[in-house]
């Protein structure tokens, strides 16, 4: 099932599916590893929700919610 | 004037003319304000490089 | 001499290599962005001495930031010997994402695979015997901060340098293959460009440096484009070759780690559990107010822990009363460790200065016993006595941009920042200009909008820094001595937060006028939490109370010297004894400024020695803390005429001040705001003139700071004084605001129209 990032709940886990947007914040996204295949997990959502931070290939990233909103992610269905 | 009073305005008088000498030959050098030698070391990311120019100008 | 470059991700442990290499003490901070230039060092273990260039921390080569751009720049065109590339072993993935990229140009590279000592802890293996198969080059495992393997690394990268290595690339036998050679051989036929496998690649990916420069052979690109098509990514190469090296990572270079069996990806590290507390949705920012709160009150308050006011002390508790260091520990109350410092130092210091005094007396000159004492003793002490406190705010600071919090925070801000129109990162700098406005400044480099770094840079000096402690404190003191009012923490803490708030306000307008622009995003990494190193805080420490002392014994003593001496000769080069001191030239000087800052409170309104008050300001262009050094001065003089000779340092010549020119609690705040919002340091100024690069916006800044803290004094002082002209206040600031928006408004609509015409 296909779900934004953005929406993810705290704990939730998934694999990107595809990585919309365009220019820089694309460009920004994938030199910190956010491609298609990489496995992500919601970490925290900072007061007031936004932004949020995941872990991504073993590390702690932070970006805001709008830019969570380009990922487009594939998690297993409940 | 005595011995005393004498040497205390030559000794200041160094001093002040050393200070603003230091600064002018910094703004000469083309580096900067040339007060820069308050920060030598959380300028090591000093724009003007006035940290090193004064480590060079020590040896 | 052979020249080494370190590139690697931020917080790869480039930096604390960089000093072991250089043993040097270049600071290193615990979030993205302390390097924002390159440094230089020298290596001498090495058959002959080698350069170390320590380069910004870079994710990758592309063109989007400043520091991608230096370290691309200078290894290609400033060709090193050899790029030492740190990966931080615990991150393997996307620190290799560099490397392979880092691998295309035709330079010498070798792998130092660092924080080994963090993937044992972690139970987990990797095997860099495998990893430099794989690769092709050198990997060497090292602990930069345990100073382990960095022989074997020297060694290596010193073999390596002199070969003559050209690039290589994983997409050899990908899809992409041909068209990269085919590419190549165009470059190599028209134009005579090194590192051509490189550019080729880089071209391919629509990189918009490498387009700019080679825009004829965009042509092969496009005509390749249309027979080539990825399921995923259509012919969108950037994003097809960013994502294949991340697959080709995945698939060839990762299985090197090994992970225990129970390996999850929500196992939660221990920097996850303490973030748990730390960044907590609620608690968050409340529990950084208090941190904040906390430092300032171990700082300042002269009620520690408020057992004071609670009553739980008897009246002469620890008082040492009738000793020489009466005072020194609580009077009624027991004071923060860093009032206690400062007593230390103040009493110390009045005690030697006295003890000279008494010792010239009759043996020498009377103008020379005076310019000792009151000109060089008075200055020089009244602004040493504040360094324990300028080292205690610097520690706390230190520890926590060391542990990693400081980033954390950044992150908990962000959403806040945002409705200001600054984003999250924009509050480290911010932080920093508590320490000093120069490196803060300087750290702005890491704010990828230029509107968005010219506001932030024009506000750093609102926070205020060490240098204008002095005159925070020594002002709060003179308050709650002679007017009984208050307490000296809180006045303190107050004038900070006024500073923050006038920050605020300030970015709000900027903004929202001249500096508009777009909040650059926040995809930013949180490095794991970090207990801060003993040996390098007390490092840090020891270099901030060298400056300060040296900055002290040299620029301060000299402004001292020049200022007794222009107050002590009159227009006429006639020497003046100290009761005729509002004849010298100094006073002249003051009392033409003067009425300037009758709004103020400051100006014509106080009596005739209230130009000591203007002059002071004045002298803080040359450092803050000769405000304080000028009062002390010339405070000195001024009772002198009145008293014996007595040097009287910080607080005891605000105290003078205070009656010599019967100027009130409003007007001393206003001073206060005053100087704290004004154009900083010629240092801090020559810094923002480095940063900003434009002369016009540089202009504009000159002029606004010297609008708003005209402003803000003023605003004090009227309100200070008659409190209802608060509401007359803040209707002015809401039809402004209006206006503002109003103005906006018809832009938007404006723009939209011509857009829409534009269309015919």
């Amino acid at each position: 099932m296909l779900k934004n990032l953005e929406q993810f709940n705290l704990g939730e886990k998934g694999t990107i599916k595809t990585v919309d947007g365009e220019g820089k914040i694309r460009r920004r996204l994938f030199d910190m590893g956010v491609t298609p295949g990489a496995e992500v997990i919601l970490r925290k959502k900072a007061p007031l929700g936004d932004p949020l931070e995941v872990t991504i290939r073993g590390y702690e990233l932070t970006l805001r919610k709008t830019e969570a909103a380009y990922v487009i992610m594939e998690v297993e269905n409940a | 004037m005595g011995l005393f009073e004498i040497a205390l305005i030559v000794v200041c008088t160094l001093i002040v003319v050393g200070v603003v000498g230091a600064a002018i030959r910094r703004k000469v050098k083309g580096k900067g304000s040339g007060f820069c030698s308050s920060c030598y070391e959380c300028c090591n990311d000093c724009p003007f490089n006035a940290y090193k120019a004064d480590k060079k100008d020590n040896k | 001499m052979l020249k080494f470059a370190l590139a690697g991700n931020p917080n790869s442990g480039k930096t604390t290599l960089f000093n072991t290499l250089t043993g040097s003490t270049t600071h290193v901070g615990n979030w993205p962005g302390v390097t924002v230039d390159k440094r230089e060092g020298v290596y001498k273990k090495c058959a002959k001495p080698v350069s170390i260039v320590d380069l910004p921390g870079i994710y990758s080569l592309s063109p989007y930031t400043p520091e991608e751009v230096i370290s691309r720049n200078f290894i290609l065109n400033e060709k090193p010997n050899c790029v030492i590339n740190i990966v931080d072993a615990t991150n393997l993935e996307r620190n290799l994402y560099l490397t392979t990229q880092l691998m295309e140009i035709d330079v010498p590279v070798v792998v130092a695979l660092n924080m080994m000592d963090q993937v044992k802890k972690n139970d987990e293996k990797i095997n860099s015997q495998k990893l430099e198969e794989k690769l092709g080059i050198p990997v060497i495992e090292i602990s930069a901060l345990k100073s382990k393997g960095i022989d074997l690394l020297m060694k290596r990268a010193y073999q390596a340098s002199k070969s003559d290595r050209k690039g290589s690339t994983i997409f050899k036998s990908s899809s992409l293959g041909h068209l990269i050679n085919d590419v190549k051989i165009a470059l190599t036929e028209t134009s005579k460009v090194s590192n051509v496998l490189f550019h080729a690649i880089k071209l391919i990916e629509m990189d918009p440096l490498e387009v700019a420069d080679h825009g004829d052979l965009v042509k092969i690109i496009d005509k390749f484009k249309t027979t080539f098509s990825d399921s995923t990514f259509g012919s969108d190469f950037e994003a097809f070759v960013a994502d294949s090296r991340y697959k080709y990572i995945s698939k060839n270079f990762s299985p090197v780690l090994t992970r225990p069996a129970s390996h999850k990806i929500e196992n939660l590290t221990k920097s996850d559990k303490v973030d748990r507390v730390l960044t907590h949705r609620i608690w968050g920012i409340p529990i950084f107010l208090v941190i904040l709160f906390a430092i300032f009150h171990l700082t300042f308050s002269e009620d520690f822990l408020y057992l004071g006011a609670m009553g739980v002390l008897s009246e002469d508790f620890i008082t040492l009363e009738g000793s020489f260091y009466e005072g020194m520990f609580g009077e009624g109350s027991i004071f923060s460790p860093g009032v206690i410092l400062f007593n230390f130092l103040d009493i110390s210091m009045t005690g030697l200065s006295d003890l000279v005094a008494s010792a010239m007396e009759g043996a020498v000159a009377d103008w020379a016993a005076g310019f000792i004492v009151d000109g060089i003793l008075g200055g020089l002490f009244a602004v040493l006595s504040f360094l324990p406190q300028i080292l205690v705010l610097f520690l706390f600071f230190s520890i926590l941009e060391d542990s990693g919090y400081m980033a954390r925070i950044a992150f908990i801000l962000d959403r806040i920042f945002r409705k200001f129109g600054l984003s999250g990162r924009a509050f480290m700098p911010m932080i920093m200009g508590f320490g000093c406005s120069i490196p803060a400044m300087i750290n702005t480099r890491t704010l990828a909008d230029d509107n968005e770094r010219s506001a932030t840079i024009r506000v750093i000096p609102f926070f205020s820094c060490g240098a204008k402690l002095p005159i925070l404190t020594a002002i709060a003191g003179g308050i709650v001595m002679v007017f009984k009012i208050g307490s000296a923490e809180i006045i303190t803490y107050s004038m900070y937060l006024l500073g923050i708030a006038t920050a605020i306000v300030s970015v709000l307008f900027l903004r929202n006028t001249t500096l508009k622009g777009e909040v650059p995003p926040f995809i930013m990494e949180l490095p794991s939490y970090h207990s801060p190193q003993f040996k390098s805080l007390m490092l840090h420490l020891w270099d901030k109370a060298k400056h300060f002392v040296k900055k002290a014994f040299t620029i301060i003593l000299a402004s001292t010297i020049v200022i007794w001496v222009i107050s002590h000769f009159s227009w006429g080069w006639e020497f003046l004894p100290n009761e005729l001191i509002d004849q010298s030239i100094l006073a002249g000087i003051g009392q033409l400024l003067r009425p300037l800052f009758t709004p103020l409170g400051f100006g014509s309104q106080l009596n005739s020695w209230g130009w000591v008050f203007v002059v002071a300001a004045v002298t803080g262009l040359i450092a803050k803390e000769n405000v304080i050094a000028t009062f002390g001065t010339l405070a000195a003089c001024i009772t002198a005429g009145f008293a014996p000779n007595e040097a009287l340092e910080g607080i005891d010549s605000v105290v003078e001040m205070i009656a010599a020119t019967g100027i009130t609690v409003p007007a001393l705040i206003s001073f206060i705001a005053f100087n704290m919002t004004t154009i900083p340091c010629f240092a801090a100024v020559a810094t923002a003139k480095a940063e900003l690069k434009d002369q016009k916006r540089f202009n504009a800044t000159l002029m606004f700071w010297l609008l708003s803290s005209y402003i803000v004094g003023t605003i004090v002082y009227v309100i200070g004084t008659w409190w209802w002209s608060l509401f007359i206040i803040i209707a002015i600031t809401v039809l402004a605001v209006l206006t503002i928006i109003f103005l906006n408004k018809k832009e938007y609509t404006f723009k939209k129209k011509k857009a829409q015409y534009g269309a015919f």
